[in-house]
């Protein structure tokens, strides 16, 4: 596949994985071009990536953790991002839509970072062998932890909302 | 074939196992109510997540693909190669200057031995000169002393 094609096929969803992940809206911009453009070094040099989209979301993966690990205030940015999101709401949008999606998000927020990579990853369509390659754990035990992710999710949402989600 | 258990079912419906696998047990599911039932409820949790995770992707539906800048990602190295030149050329012109600096004062510090040896050089010429004077003596032939003068240039 040509760069273009992979940039303008990829480009939306890495950008709402890479906003699911990381909350400074500002720099997510920046973080996805730099993704791309370190794989268009990469085609320029005339090499073929076998998975390009396993390979941009585990780049965008890597990035987001090393920006983690250099800021110090992330806990304070998590707050920030449901303040964004919540303020990013449509005006217009349903009461109950907007309400279930703030309590998804809170669900999502309360996972351990590994879980909720692993959970958005494999809403996203990745097979487990995928998934091991760009969190970097075994492929053996995605199961168990993908069941254990389900599990605690499910759970949080019939205990408390049992109702909205039927 | 053994029922199933959650982590089987979960691999089953993932499609994370090997096709003689999946074949064995869509076999076993088919007869087997309580295999059957776990797999219902299996498939009912993951569609259960999915529609819950689906709410966060309504904010980025239909959204533009902005051009991708390669052009300016490269400028943004160039504008970062000009900056490294220019640094260099101010250093160059710093030392070129220090090095100026340097001459001129090694410069004013050679005129000076000039003028000193100019000196020195025209004290020698006077020494010559005086060197041409010739003092001398008259004795006899015994030698004894009859009289001195000095012949001068």
């Amino acid at each position: 596949m040509v760069f273009e094609e992979i940039y303008k096929k990829y480009y939306p969803e890495l950008k709402r994985f890479t906003i699911q992940l990381y909350s400074d809206s500002e720099e997510v911009d920046d973080f996805i071009q730099d993704v791309f453009y370190s794989l268009y070094k990469i085609t320029l040099d005339c090499s073929e990536i076998e998975n390009p989209r396993a390979w941009l979301y585990k780049a965008m993966l890597n990035k987001i953790r090393s920006k983690y690990k250099t800021s110090q205030n992330h806990q304070q940015k998590d707050q920030e991002m449901i303040y964004k999101t919540e303020s990013c709401f449509d005006l217009n949008e349903d009461l109950e839509q907007k309400e279930k999606k703030r309590i998804v998000f809170e669900i999502i927020e309360t996972l351990d970072k590994r879980d909720k990579e692993l959970i958005i990853l494999y809403y996203d369509g990745f097979s487990y062998s995928e998934i091991a390659e760009i969190i970097g754990i075994k492929t053996s035990s995605i199961g168990t932890t993908l069941l254990r992710v389900i599990e605690k999710i499910k759970n949080s949402l019939k205990n408390q909302y049992h109702e909205m989600f039927e | 074939m053994k029922c199933l258990n959650k982590l089987e079912m979960q691999l089953f419906i993932d499609d994370a196992l090997s096709s003689e696998k999946k074949k064995n047990i869509s076999l076993h599911i088919e007869h087997c109510q309580q295999c059957s039932e776990l797999y219902n409820n299996t498939l009912q949790d993951k569609n259960l997540i999915f529609k819950a995770l689906s709410y966060l992707d309504s904010d980025f539906t239909e959204q533009e693909i902005p051009e991708f800048k390669k052009y300016s990602v490269q400028k943004k190295s160039n504008r970062f190669q000009i900056f490294k030149i220019a640094a260099s050329i101010i250093i160059l012109i710093g030392l070129g200057f220090i090095w100026q600096i340097h001459q001129n004062k090694q410069m004013k510090k050679n005129t000076l031995l000039q003028a000193q040896y100019d000196l020195l050089e025209k004290e020698d010429q006077n020494k010559t000169w005086h060197k041409k004077q010739i003092d001398v003596v008259i004795t006899d032939a015994e030698g004894n002393f009859e009289g001195a003068f000095t012949l001068e240039n």
